[in-house]
């Protein structure tokens, strides 16, 4: 790839929660996983699924589907872990967030980052950084920092009824 | 020679300087008690005189001038002719924290640090009073008078240290050397001029000291037997009295012993030993490469500590070489004894790892020592600080941390719980207050005691200070243990008056926060009128931890083995049955917390549960599991902060097969134990209990 080109592109890692796809800036990606076994920890929120053990550290893993109130697919094995690292005011926090599949990772000039609707959003816009057009639908830029750093289990916009 | 390793050399002086300091202090402390002591006397002019010594060896010339003028006072004392007082401990005492400072800044760069000397030095001048404070040239001086006394038999020595890049590899401590020549004479240290350096004709860097003793040749070589190959002992020509600079008539003396001469002579005189190894264009920015060095903290270790791992070490090649060699041969059987060997060997290089870091806690009470008596003086309070255990020790990381935070509570102790004199002679108790420090180990734990025979903490005092800056309702009910915790809580200053010593804001939440921190807790107990006592409990490690794996549900737990009293059997039923949540056993009716209940565990229970019994201090309480799995050898991990928040879990351990174990605080389990059995009422959220049915309560 050439350098001058990227310089004006930011390039993200798709990604699926159910049948949406959602997409995050690599440079918050540290790893994605494959079939991980997840301790369970208990007495905790249910969108953290539980703990695994990564390169010798505790990661804490975050079931974004159980956040956004996506179905949750009893298939576990097809899931992976994204390994993210975040920014909560000064403090770094590295947590690993499930998905059902990483799809693509694209490269999208600034420009073609559609800014979120203010109405008829389902989801907050607090937690998008902006909107990908792909053929028909719409990829949804998560604002990682914010979705995995609250505890409000449920980030769907309340005033929309819209549901899957 | 090279810089670097001049460096290297000098900052090792700034270390030894340091521990020569604290001996001093601590000599000086244990003096002040007991004025009449020669022994300390004495012990206190040699810390000086070590100092001074190695001092003008390393070029830290204002320091060994100093110590010098420091040093004649004492000199004058066991001399008999000065009598010890409170002016020169103020002095010495000052003189210890100057040259602490002078150790970071020797060259006087500071402004401040300059002024200070000046002062100190003038102080030190008043106190010698009528004896001449003596240039550095004639650095003999004080020794003099020891010295004409046995002048008759004594023999002036000079001896040629040559210090060689190879000598300074092998990193000897030179201040033993210089501690043994004290014992047998009177010597002093000084820098060869160059022209001399250039007669002598060495590449190396050279040094000379002069050693008038009454000593034999044998006597001396002995004191540098370890570094013999690089002294030269030559008996000199000079009169055993003080030479002086006129007294060079050479005779018919060789050529060499002349050099010799000219060498002492040359060393006695202040511009020499001024011309310090450091070049005055290249010196200041040495001095800059040397200081991020000086922030690698040190540690002293006894040398059994390193037998031990040398022993470890060889036997971990040896195990190694077996396995190797059952491996190419496929021995199923030697391999699993070396795999044995290997797991007892690294659980002993562990314990070895953790004993390496640790420290005394007396490096602690020396500090406090001195605090205590700065602050009685300056508060004009009469205090005796009584120390027990000192010996005790605990990872070095600690005891720095600790410091700050016993410092505080010590001047709390202080300022407001010892009384002053008059006021304790009235309540009718002895005239001196007392503030103890003890400490004790009890397994991995480390219990330290601060108090005090003050007057106590106003539990109504605090209570209304609370109610003042709102932190509890006025009609709030309190036991005495929460009124106490209160003051811990950060802005609770309960100093009526804000004085120099304590009360400036920052308050005992630093404390509190400071000790939690390292994983401690700290719990006060106070009478009013009697004093208040400090306990302090700390893991003497914190890095690994034995524990006990138990396992619930799918869910393994681990805890802290030396916590486990007894571990029982007892049927699901049984347990289901019990209402109030408590059990017999072993005779004694103990409240119990089921893991599967209180962390809502999936799945049925199995029909034998295991009870393992917990002990805590004074509180004794039972875990229920599902089976226990057996001894881990656990590296704690933090939770990170996402889950930072589970109160009942301290950390997490990977165990061998990947899985990952939680640690259980039993701390916060026990609270919740005496919180059900004082209140009824659970801490938030709340932990459910067995109810009637043994079913789960779900949240």
């Amino acid at each position: 790839m050439e350098r001058t080109k990227n310089k004006h592109k930011n390039v993200f890692l798709s990604f699926r929660l159910g049948k949406e796809t959602f997409a995050v800036s690599v440079k918050k990606v540290l790893e994605v996983l494959q079939q991980q076994h997840i301790t369970e920890v208990p007495d905790v929120p249910a969108y953290i699924k539980g703990v695994i053990n990564f390169r010798g550290d505790i990661l804490p893993i975050c079931d974004a589907r159980i956040k956004f109130n996506l179905p949750v697919q009893d298939n576990d094995e097809k899931c992976v872990v994204i390994v993210l690292d975040l920014q909560n005011n000064d403090q770094k926090i590295r947590i690993g967030a499930i998905a059902d599949g990483v799809k693509d990772v694209i490269s999208i000039e600034e420009t073609d980052i559609r800014p979120v609707p203010e109405m008829g959003l389902k989801y907050n816009a607090e937690y998008l950084n902006g909107m990908i057009k792909s053929g028909d639908s719409f990829i949804m830029v998560l604002n990682v920092d914010k979705v995995f750093t609250t505890d409000e289990v449920n980030v769907i916009n309340s005033v929309s009824p819209e549901q899957d | 020679m090279e810089k670097y390793d001049y460096n290297k050399f000098a900052e090792k002086f700034i270390d030894d300087a340091h521990n020569l300091l604290n001996e001093l202090e601590g000599k000086l402390l244990e003096l002040e008690q007991d004025t009449s002591n020669h022994e300390l006397i004495e012990a206190v002019f040699r810390a000086m005189h070590t100092l001074k010594g190695i001092g003008s060896m390393f070029g830290f010339t204002i320091i060994s001038e100093y110590t010098h003028h420091l040093e004649t006072i004492y000199d004058k004392i066991r001399e008999g002719l000065l009598a010890i007082n409170l002016p020169i401990f103020e002095v010495t005492f000052a003189s210890v924290d100057h040259i602490r400072h002078l150790l970071a800044d020797q060259h006087l760069k500071n402004q401040q640090l300059a002024t200070r000397h000046a002062e100190l030095t003038q102080q030190i001048e008043k106190l010698t009073g009528s004896m001449e404070l003596l240039a550095p040239d004639q650095i003999k001086s004080p020794e003099e008078v020891k010295k004409a006394k046995a002048a008759n038999l004594s023999t002036t020595w000079y001896i040629q240290f040559i210090c060689s890049e190879d000598f300074i590899k092998r990193a000897i401590n030179i201040a033993f050397i210089f501690q043994d020549l004290a014992k047998i004479g009177e010597y002093n240290v000084f820098k060869h001029s160059p022209e001399i350096q250039d007669q002598l004709n060495e590449q190396d860097e050279l040094w000379g000291i002069r050693l008038t003793t009454q000593a034999t040749f044998n006597e001396i070589e002995e004191v540098f037997m370890f570094v013999s190959d690089y002294v030269k002992i030559i008996r000199s020509s000079k009169p055993s009295s003080l030479p002086n600079s006129d007294s060079t008539d050479i005779n018919d003396k060789s050529q060499f012993l002349s050099i010799i001469d000219m060498a002492i002579d040359m060393g006695s005189e202040p511009e020499v030993i001024r011309d310090v190894p450091i070049n005055a264009e290249t010196g200041s920015k040495e001095r800059e490469l040397l200081r991020p060095s000086l922030k690698i903290p040190r540690i002293s270790v006894g040398t059994d500590k390193l037998d031990k791992l040398m022993y470890l070490v060889s036997e971990l090649f040896t195990t190694r070489s077996e396995l190797v060699t059952a491996t190419r041969n496929s021995d199923m059987t030697r391999i699993k004894v070396a795999v044995e060997k290997i797991d007892k060997l690294s659980s002993q290089f562990r314990n070895n790892a953790l004993s390496i870091r640790l420290v005394p806690l007396r490096e602690l009470s020396l500090k406090f020592k001195r605090l205590i008596r700065d602050l009685s003086n300056q508060l004009g309070k009469n205090i005796d600080f009584v120390v027990e255990g000192d010996e005790t020790e605990l990872d070095k990381n600690l005891v720095d941390n600790l410091a700050e935070p016993f410092l505080h509570i010590i001047r709390n102790c202080i300022d407001h719980g010892i009384e002053n004199p008059e006021g304790r002679k009235a309540n009718d108790k002895p005239e001196n207050g007392t503030i103890r420090f003890v400490a004790s180990q009890s397994g991995n734990y480390i219990y330290i005691q601060i108090s005090d025979d003050g007057n106590g903490i106003d539990k109504d005092y605090i209570r209304t200070k609370a109610i003042e800056k709102g932190f509890i309702q006025p009609n709030a009910h309190l036991s005495d243990r929460e009124l106490l915790e209160l003051i811990f809580l950060p802005g609770f200053s309960t100093a009526e008056s804000l004085t120099q010593v304590s009360g400036r804001g920052v308050g005992m939440d630093v404390v509190k926060r400071a000790i939690t921190n390292l994983r401690g807790s700290v719990e006060i107990e106070t009478e009013k009128g009697k004093g208040t006592t400090f306990t302090i409990k700390l893991q003497q490690t914190i890095s690994i931890m034995d524990t006990l794996l138990i396992r619930a549900g799918k869910m393994y737990f681990a805890i802290i083995l030396e916590e486990v009293e007894i571990c029982e059997l007892e049927s699901h039923q049984t347990l289901c049955d019990r209402q109030n949540n408590h059990l017999q056993i072993a005779g004694d009716l103990l409240p119990f917390i089921s893991l599967r209940n209180a962390f809502a565990i999936r799945g049925e229970a199995p029909e034998t549960e295991r009870i393992i019994v917990i002990k805590r201090q004074n509180l004794r309480f039972a875990i229920v599991a599902d089976s226990i799995i057996g001894q881990h050898q656990a590296v704690i991990k933090p939770l990170g902060s996402v889950l930072m928040h589970k109160e009942y879990l301290s950390g997490a351990s990977i165990m061998g097969d990947g899985n990952i174990a939680f640690m259980l605080d039993t701390q916060k389990l026990s609270q919740i134990v005496t919180s059900v059995k004082e209140s009824n009422n659970a801490f938030s959220p709340p932990l459910p209990l067995l109810n009637k049915e043994g079913k789960l309560v779900q949240r």
